[in-house]
């Protein structure tokens, strides 16, 4: 044998022990890791409180408090149209918002428009030659007042987890309810906190207020009167299990609708039962309770069924109940004898309040579950399921009369309706959780000037035209820059 | 003396024992392969994993009173339970590797062409009736079971409304699991849909994950794979404590449960021996190449040749080929452990 062929055979018999044992080790230690990268892949992380909670106007209409983003809420201005054409000529304040010639372009440049605000390119051209540096100038921006907790040091370690409630305006002071268990009393004008109450748990619905008492619900199972200047604690009353829905007002009565399927009728100055009430359901109450002009008191949860029940005595007024698809979460929409109700199968329904019977021949099926409440806007019901899929109804028969517009987002939260044509927009009443619960058809505006606002999850802010679903800025959704 | 015969040997009609199995495992894979085609993966997984398992779960709760801590425990004891005779099959396929590591290493010694090096060791696992798909069946339950859990459990306790949306897509319209709604996030120190900030449970995770694959770890044929084994011994454990860190107690609960199980399991066919400080502190070392005294102390189910003509036959046939192969498995773990203290 030679010395080469000696070398080869040994090199053979290096390899062939190099690859004798390890290899069934191998090949177990590579099933582990990718079956943890699966299973990685597949479980990402905790699934953490996002939050739902959709906007509020202030009283003055200048205003609007929302979410723009995970625990953060912003006080924007209403009015989000910018300055434009004659408008930018001059440096006044020509739409009255404090701002001067916002989203003006610079002087002497040209500023994009229409299609071009949809990309974040410097699209406007001089001669093929971009004649600034600006993308997406002249286009809408929503201008920020404030936003809290701050993009501060001290802000940063201020962590809301989600803000599931609407925030709600009393005098100067805007109260927040956060998913840590705190209320937050904020500063209208500046954003500052003014004082801050612990609950026990999670809050995930809105409050109420009622001469200078602000009533607040928790997970806790607690509804918590306290002051509103001042934040001490006046009261409480303990169910005996946790509460999801918002507390409603009416008159001296605070209804609380817990998920023990109890509806609570309690005195608001005492926090004590109101006596001869009584109502109890097998399922949770998810739905705020919502007083009809007629004087029908609307809850539903769990059981897919919606009651109508008597105020003073919380006796059931229709023979049974209206059953849905599943879990009534959504709270209605009441328009005169006419509840429009969502249910988390997508179905949306027109509900008579007299004897609860379907006005529609069939509930209109949307792609996916409906947590936000319906809204109409100049004779068209106005409904987003979770996917962002937005649709306008018409309220005779619930056809369709556009849709769905896609806002590629994922919605739970209310849509909001603000008018645009005045100085001063207003809202729906029904937007106002501290407002009656039940607006006119008159006050919820002719879809003419008013626009949408929807929260997307993550802080998305859309808008839309409540008569044909269009985009009524010039990017159908936006995040909302600070 | 040929006592036992390990139930993973061939049956008297020459039929593998494990293929009945086979064809069981095989079956249920193509059916839910066929099912993900039909519905599309997402609806399959939704419906035949998912929505299944919250139903199960919420119905455990209601069973336990309410307690859903406990209805995780409940479920993951009758889930192994049903899983019993893969996870049994897994562990003795386990032991009789163990019991065949000097054959291993005799053929690996012998045969240096490595296709005759594979028909033999082939032949071996047959004798011994090791079979590797019987040891990846309970690993692939477990990990699917333990995926789909952690799903469920981010809709049942979720920790957040979003949660509670999703949930309702996914509960059976039945009143008694409809009312049950929403269940208690608490038991003992934990909230079940939050991760452990105590860092209690990703220990007791930890250390029961450790000390369920030392018990069940193949001897290493060789210094390197024993190093891997090592490796892999504290990676596993190690990996569990961080992911049940960054996950709801519950699938925590419900990994420690199972390693319990896995723990008895373990017991009853490996006996006391296998869960004694020496074995779980020391490496896993090849009986035949490192037979020292805790290897000879360990208990290891005896391999004799079946019906050979001569005791002191050599390890292998003229032709080089292995011959049949026994397993001698005491009946109890226990009963033999007397037995031996007796010696």
């Amino acid at each position: 044998m030679t010395g080469r062929a000696s070398t080869d055979r040994r090199r053979k018999i290096i390899q062939l022990k190099g690859h004798r044992g390890p290899r069934r080790a191998h090949w177990s230690a590579f099933a582990v890791l990718v079956a943890f990268a699966l299973f990685a892949a597949a479980c990402g992380r905790i699934a953490s409180p996002q939050g739902w909670a959709g906007p509020t106007l202030s009283p003055d209409g200048k205003t609007v408090y929302a979410t723009i983003e995970r625990g953060k809420i912003a006080a924007l201005d209403a009015n989000m149209a910018p300055e434009t054409g004659a408008q930018c000529d001059n440096n006044v304040d020509d739409d009255g918002d404090g701002y001067v010639n916002e989203g003006c372009p610079q002087a002497g440049q040209k500023s994009e428009q229409g299609a071009q605000c949809l990309n974040n390119t410097n699209d406007d051209l001089n001669n093929g030659v971009p004649d600034d540096n600006l993308v997406n100038d002249g286009c809408p921006a929503i201008i920020v007042h404030w936003v809290f907790p701050p993009n501060t040091d001290e802000g940063n370690k201020l962590k809301l987890e989600g803000i599931y409630g609407a925030p709600i305006r009393v005098g100067d002071v805007v109260y927040v309810g956060a998913y840590d268990g705190n209320v937050y009393a904020l500063d209208a004008a500046a954003g500052t906190p003014l004082w801050r109450f612990e609950t026990g748990d999670a809050i995930v619905s809105s409050m109420a207020s009622k001469d200078g008492t602000l009533f607040v619900t928790s997970t806790d199972g607690r509804l918590y009167a306290l002051d509103a200047a001042t934040g001490t604690e006046r009261g409480r009353f303990e169910t005996n299990s946790s509460i999801w829905a918002s507390p409603t007002v009416v008159g001296d009565v605070v209804y609380v609708a817990a998920m023990d399927g109890k509806l609570y009728a309690l005195d608001a100055a005492t926090l004590t039962p109101v006596s001869d009430f009584s109502f109890k359901t097998d399922a949770g109450l998810l739905m705020d309770p919502t007083l009809a002009a007629s004087g029908t008191l609307l809850v539903g949860g769990i059981d897919h069924k919606l009651y109508a029940l008597d105020p003073k005595t919380g006796k059931q007024l229709w023979s049974k109940p209206f059953e849905g698809g599943n879990w009534f979460w959504a709270k209605p929409l009441v328009n005169g004898d006419t509840a429009y109700l969502a249910d988390l199968n997508g179905n949306v329904y027109a509900v008579n309040l007299k004897d609860g019977t379907p006005r529609w021949n069939k509930p209109f099926q949307t792609s996916d579950s409906v947590r936000a409440a319906p809204l109409l806007a100049g004779g068209t019901l106005v409904v987003v399921d979770r996917s962002g899929n937005a649709y306008g109804l018409k309220t005779e028969d619930g056809s369709r009369q556009w849709g769905p517009t896609l806002l590629g987002k994922t919605v739970l939260s209310d849509p909001f309706l603000l008018q645009t044509t005045s100085a001063s927009p207003t809202p729906a009443p029904s937007e106002s959780p501290a407002a009656s619960p039940s607006p006119s058809p008159a006050a919820t505006g002719a879809a003419g000037g008013a626009e949408v606002l929807i929260v997307a999850q993550g802080g998305d802010l859309c808008r839309l035209n409540p008569a044909d679903g269009s985009p009524t800025g010039a990017v159908l959704c936006s995040q909302v820059q600070t | 003396m040929t006592r036992v015969a390990a139930p993973s040997a061939p049956s008297p009609s020459g039929r593998p024992r494990g293929s009945r199995g086979n064809a069981l495992m095989f079956g249920i894979i193509g059916l839910v392969v066929i099912l993900f085609i039909v519905l599309g993966p997402g609806t399959a997984w939704d419906t035949l994993f998912i929505t299944p398992l919250i139903n199960a779960l919420v119905f455990l709760d209601i069973i336990v009173f309410g307690q859903f801590g406990l209805a995780i425990i409940l479920f993951t004891l009758l889930l192994r339970m049903a899983t019993i005779p893969f996870t049994i099959r897994q562990l003795e396929s386990t032991r009789a590797m163990q019991a065949a590591q000097p054959q291993i290493q005799e053929i690996q010694k012998k045969h240096k062409d490595p296709k005759r090096r594979q028909e033999e060791m082939m032949k071996l696992y047959k004798e011994v009736g090791f079979n590797p798909l019987g040891c990846a069946m309970p690993l692939v339950i477990q990990m699917g079971v333990f995926i789909a859990l952690y799903r469920a459990l981010r809709f049942v306790v979720g920790g957040s409304p979003e949660s509670l949306v999703g949930l309702s897509q996914h509960l059976y319209n039945i009143p008694m699991l409809q009312n049950a709604i929403p269940l208690d996030q608490h038991f003992l120190w934990l909230t079940l849909g939050k991760q452990d900030v105590t860092f209690i449970l990703p220990l007791i995770v930890g250390v029961s994950t450790y000390i369920q694959q030392k018990m069940s770890m193949t001897p290493g044929a060789n210094p390197q794979q024993q190093q891997q084994q090592q490796m892999m011994a504290w990676m596993m454990p190690m990996m569990l404590f961080f992911l049940t860190l960054n996950l709801p107690s519950g699938v925590g609960v419900y990994w420690v449960t199972s390693n319990v199980f896995q723990l008895f399991a373990g017991y009853y066919v490996y006996g006391r021996r296998a869960l004694s400080w020496r074995q779980l502190l020391l490496p896993s070392a090849a009986p035949a190449a490192n037979p020292g005294p805790s290897a000879k102390r360990r208990e290891q189910p005896k391999i004799t040749q079946t019906k050979q003509p001569e005791e002191s036959a050599p390890a292998t046939a003229p032709d080089g080929a292995t011959p049949p192969l026994t397993i001698v498995r005491p009946r109890h773990g226990k009963r033999r452990g007397k037995r031996k203290n007796r010696r």
